[in-house]
């Protein structure tokens, strides 16, 4: 490979991953976080009453139906969710259609059923897990268009450092398990390579998809130029893409007897070993009415959608998506399953959640490597405190993120439950919090930081299942007792990751303890030329 | 960092960004129309195909701004790429829609 | 459980006797004075790629193409980060696998 190359895409890898690594950051932890979204939502709605054991999906059904005749009487769409493995619940669901004489917008609307008692439970307003991952392309604060330019924007310039990253990497595969520790600048570019390179096909897979699910917005001219301009062409053209190629056949049921039961009743017998997991009522009273029935799937990439049951020429008819109708959709379809994993059961779950998180280490690693090589004796006072305020920012930026999800955890706890717009105040707490860890670091001795950061991290995290202890009426052991798995789960894994943050800082400490006297070249501002060439 | 080094190439450096972000994502956009003209029954498709090449796209030519020996190169390379693509595409769809 | 089992053993397995093929690993898990013999050095990289070559083949054959090599990436990569951080600080603990498949055979070391 010739010299200037590598020398060209070393700067170019230097720069495009510099320029938008702390937003890169956020984006890879929030999304990692969001392989999680269902887990966390159970835990910041700690009054869902979980369903455990195999209830009667009959019954079960029947509950929904009656609250929804009394709730939603006149809503044309009516979906029940039945206990899943990661929505372990029940909730109803229904469209409430605009109305101008009451003043009520088109919005939807969802309740949780108590099926012990069978009536609905009143669950604190939060913004939940949802709210979390979908930070992760929306961003927040700015309008939604902005959030998908930025992000996509970032992303481009991740899948030119990765492929910058590949060019000038010479011992790609000499170097691929080597990991020199105690050395340095050159442990710090192990540990980066090892970040990058061993999950590169994830990253690569996870970067690409990523810039297609925005592509309808970013490459929207595309679509002006050779469909047509405007929201209603770009609807059709989104519809267009998206259909399946499906199957029908006609079934022995009666026309008059297809009801919410009979057709769970169908489906059960027709799937055997699947578990239906949400059914829906779709344009009630319409010629069109029809029910769609979702299963629990995750032994595939390919996620059949859903069973359509309709009257049809007055005979019941099944329709069912196979896959998507165009090869070029089809693609997009396999891209778009693999970067939101929904497929995977819980280990690849975590394995998914492994790679994101090794994804951020590449990132935080990179930022920390640009700061080191920055730091050199010969750079000019005004530099040298313009790299000082950018390496605070740094820690602030990768300590405060976790702090800053420890943080919305907590004020899902704290905030009272009735005060006005609760779910943007937890947003809120989400930012206040990392731009408390910034300041912090800005304020703190450099020396401090990373271990102060380290401590208060790890004791943040491991207090969260004491907090659930006091505050509701959940705990470990109840949540051994009561087969409520999610709650445990997350509480174990808060004590986890608090533990691991203890190990960073146990470790941390005693790095700063063998070398309290070593003055480091940033604290130094050289005055002459004399500077000291020791690095 | 020795390939760019004096307060000169700020400007070149300036220079390289907007031709590869600008530049850049014209070309791309111009192979996506391109591209979506292959499909010859299937519009949406194409269009679809274009768009996830497009990427790919975007990538070499940062690559290549950033490769050039001068900024002016650069600029001169992303520009003629981009009006040989326009071209083809005026082509193209005078031929299609004759 | 059990095809995990497996395909993770054989990740191992062939990651470790791949990289053992690298005079640079090899120094680190045997003694410094143990050449590594062009001839050892063919049968560890042979046996490596055989050993990933089945735990894809495993892998593919479980969950069907698309799934299996979404599996195969998942369990390597974490494989060998684990195993990147073994040969950092316990170099040692791997020596044991050559010998499992009688690749080389040292009068002095102990496995």
């Amino acid at each position: 490979m010739k010299p200037r190359f590598r020398q060209s895409m070393n700067w170019l890898h230097t720069w495009a991953g510099f320029s938008f690594g702390w937003l890169l950051y956020f984006i890879f932890i929030t999304g990692t976080v969001g392989y999680f979204d269902s887990e966390i939502d159970r835990w910041m709605k700690p009054e869902i009453s979980v369903v455990n054991h195999l209830e009667n999906q009959n019954e079960i059904l029947t509950i929904g139906e009656q609250k929804l005749e009394a709730l939603a009487p006149e809503s044309p769409q009516w979906y029940i969710s039945l206990p899943a493995s990661r929505t372990p619940f029940v909730k109803i669901q229904w469209l409430q259609l605009a109305n101008a004489e009451t003043n009520t917008p088109r919005d939807w609307h969802e309740k949780f059923i108590d099926i012990n008692t069978g009536e609905t439970k009143e669950i604190r307003s939060t913004a939940g897990g949802e709210t979390l991952y979908r930070m992760h392309y929306n961003l927040h604060y700015v309008p939604e268009l902005m959030g998908y330019i930025l992000t996509s924007l970032a992303t481009m310039l991740m899948l030119i450092s990765l492929v910058t990253g590949i060019v000038i990497h010479k011992k790609i595969f000499l170097e691929f398990f080597t990991f020199r520790p105690k050395k340095g600048m050159r442990s710090w570019l192990d540990i980066h390579n090892i970040f990058s390179v061993l999950p590169l096909p994830f990253h690569l897979m996870i970067t690409y998809s990523g810039l297609l699910l925005l592509m309808g917005v970013t490459m929207s001219s595309v679509i002006d130029v050779r469909y047509g301009e405007g929201r209603e062409n770009h609807r059709k053209f989104y519809n267009e893409t998206q259909k399946d190629t499906k199957v029908q056949q006609f079934i022995d049921l009666a026309p008059d007897e297809l009801s919410l039961q009979s057709v769970l009743n169908d489906a059960n017998l027709r799937y055997k070993n699947q578990k239906i997991s949400y059914i829906g009522l779709i344009d009630r009273g319409s010629v069109d009415e029809h029910y769609k029935i979702w299963f629990d799937k995750f032994d595939g990439i390919h996620l059949v959608s859903a069973l359509e049951y309709r009257i049809k020429d007055e005979r019941v008819e099944i329709e069912t998506s196979t896959e998507k109708a165009g090869s070029a959709a089809r693609v997009y379809d396999l891209f778009e399953h693999l970067h939101e994993g929904l497929f995977a059961n819980i280990y690849l779950r975590w394995l998914y959640f492994l790679f994101g998180l090794l994804g951020a280490g590449m990132v935080a690693t990179g930022m920390i490597l640009w700061i080191k090589k920055k730091k050199k004796p010969s750079q000019s006072d005004k530099n040298l405190v313009m790299i000082s305020i950018v390496e605070r920012i740094n820690i602030g930026v990768i300590l405060g993120l976790p702090i800053a999800i420890a943080g919305y955890f907590w004020a899902n706890r704290l905030l009272p439950l009735n005060i006005e717009h609760r779910i943007d105040w937890e947003v809120h707490s989400f930012f206040i919090a990392l731009l408390a860890s910034i300041g912090f670091s800005l304020f703190r001795s450099i020396k401090k930081i990373w271990a102060n950061l380290l401590w208060f991290t790890a004791i943040v995290y491991m207090l969260l299942p004491l907090l659930n202890l006091v505050t509701t009426e959940h705990n470990i052991v109840s949540s051994i007792q009561k087969n409520d798995w999610l709650m445990l789960g997350f509480d174990l894994s808060m004590i986890f990751f608090g533990l691991c943050f203890v190990l960073a800082a146990i470790i941390m400490q005693s790095k700063n303890s063998l070398s309290p006297s070593i003055i480091k070249q940033s604290d130094f501002k050289p005055k002459t030329k004399l500077a000291l060439k020791v690095d | 960092m020795t390939f760019f080094k004096n307060k000169a190439n700020s400007i070149s450096i300036i220079a390289r960004v907007l031709i590869a972000l600008i530049g850049g994502f014209l070309l791309a956009n111009f192979v996506a129309i391109i591209i979506s003209y292959l499909p010859a029954d299937n519009v949406v498709d194409g269009i679809v195909t274009g768009m996830m090449i497009s990427f790919i796209v975007y990538t070499l030519v940062v690559m290549a701004v950033f490769h050039t020996k001068t900024a002016m190169k650069a600029g001169m390379w992303v520009g003629s790429c981009c009006i040989a693509a326009y071209g083809v595409m005026i082509y193209i769809d005078m031929v299609i829609n004759a | 459980m059990m095809i995990i089992f497996f395909e993770s053993l054989l990740l191992v397995f062939g990651f470790t006797l791949l990289s053992l093929s690298l005079p640079r690993h090899y120094s680190q898990v045997y003694n410094e004075r143990q050449q590594l013999s062009v001839r050892i050095l063919w049968r560890l990289r042979i046996s490596g790629y055989i050993l990933i070559i089945a735990s894809m083949i495993l892998a593919i054959n479980t969950w069907g193409v698309a799934l299996g090599l979404v599996y195969w990436f998942a369990y390597a990569t974490p494989v060998t980060f684990f195993l990147s951080l073994v040969f950092a600080f316990k170099p040692r603990w791997l020596a044991f696998i050559p010998h499992l498949f009688n690749l080389i055979c040292h009068e002095n070391t102990k496995p």
